[in-house]
């Protein structure tokens, strides 16, 4: 089955104080996590970032998982990550624009493998100084994943509900050649395209961004 | 303290992080924190130490991974506050 999941965390919208405390990071890394922190050079990344990195990675895999297996519960300790390879160049994403792609590469994002539920998952982040934003997959390939980030004007949750899927629908009426594109809810309650009902979507948002995934190869399209 | 108070406790701790005021005064076991309060994923590990803070309980991770909605989340906190006893 095609799955897709992806998540966005918007940095201003934490809490930096709170993130750093035991009681707050202890509900989202496992020990096995701390330690990878502790022994890679994280130049780069806060710990309070690793923080909201690892809880961006696990939410998208529990929701790519989440599309085959709607009844598994979000516990975010028994997600594990087991590898994070560092992106080779700091990413120069910018977010005054929106941000579209197919593939996520590896030079310019944090890869990690993920064992959840006695399967392996990968993910591909980019950590900007505004923003995480994470896509799962269950193979290393991205290639046919296509991705986007928008920032928008009001973070009110029904503005980043219509703004998301306004977002998505605009994409994939260049990708189909179609004006008729729109969203309906699978029976499992994720979203689909209508028209392409096979074809499973994801949707993020916090504070003013919006983001999305889906994956388009030769077995969907 | 009776389900129902902790159950005007919980839209205190939950008030927030969620916009939609309506949706919170109208909160009963199975209003869905995401789903309905429209509460972004993110905060569900404030929502659970800001429930520990307000009943002076400790919820594991095995309770937190139980808590779907707000019924489930009062089961956990009349669970907690009864193994204080």
């Amino acid at each position: 089955m095609i799955s897709t999941g992806n998540d966005i965390v918007v940095l201003e919208c934490t809490d930096t104080e709170r993130t750093k405390q035991t009681k707050f990071y202890s509900r989202i890394l496992s020990e096995g996590e701390i330690e990878l922190f502790k022994s890679n050079s994280f130049q780069t990344l806060s710990f309070e970032n690793f923080v909201w990195l690892a809880w961006s990675v696990k939410e998208s895999v529990y929701k790519f998982h989440g599309r085959s297996h709607p009844h598994t519960l979000f516990a975010p300790t028994k997600i594990k990550i087991k590898e994070i390879l560092l992106p080779l160049k700091q990413n120069g994403l910018d977010l005054s624009d929106t941000i579209e792609g197919i593939s996520l590469d590896d030079r310019t994002c944090y890869s990690c493998e993920v064992n959840f539920d006695l399967l392996t998952f990968y993910t591909r982040s980019f950590v900007t100084g505004k923003l995480i934003f994470t896509v799962a997959n269950n193979t290393e390939c991205f290639d046919s994943v296509h991705w986007g980030i928008k920032e928008i004007s009001d973070d009110a949750y029904i503005m980043q509900s219509r703004e998301v899927r306004s977002f998505v629908v605009s994409k994939l009426c260049k990708i189909f050649l179609s004006n008729d594109i729109s969203i309906e809810k699978a029976a499992r309650g994720y979203p689909v395209i209508a028209q392409q009902k096979h074809i499973p979507l994801s949707f993020s948002h916090h504070g003013k961004f919006v983001g999305y995934a889906f994956v388009i190869n030769e077995t969907t399209s | 303290m009776s389900r129902q108070e902790i159950l005007e406790g919980l839209k205190t701790v939950l008030a927030p992080y969620t916009m939609d005021k309506e949706a919170l005064n109208s909160m009963n076991d199975e209003t869905e924190f995401i789903k309905d309060l429209k509460i972004n994923s993110a905060n569900l590990v404030d929502i659970i130490i800001d429930a520990e803070e307000r009943y002076d309980i400790e919820i594991d991770a095995d309770s937190a991974e139980k808590i779907h909605n707000a019924g489930s989340c009062i089961d956990v906190i009349m669970e907690k506050m009864k193994e204080k006893i």
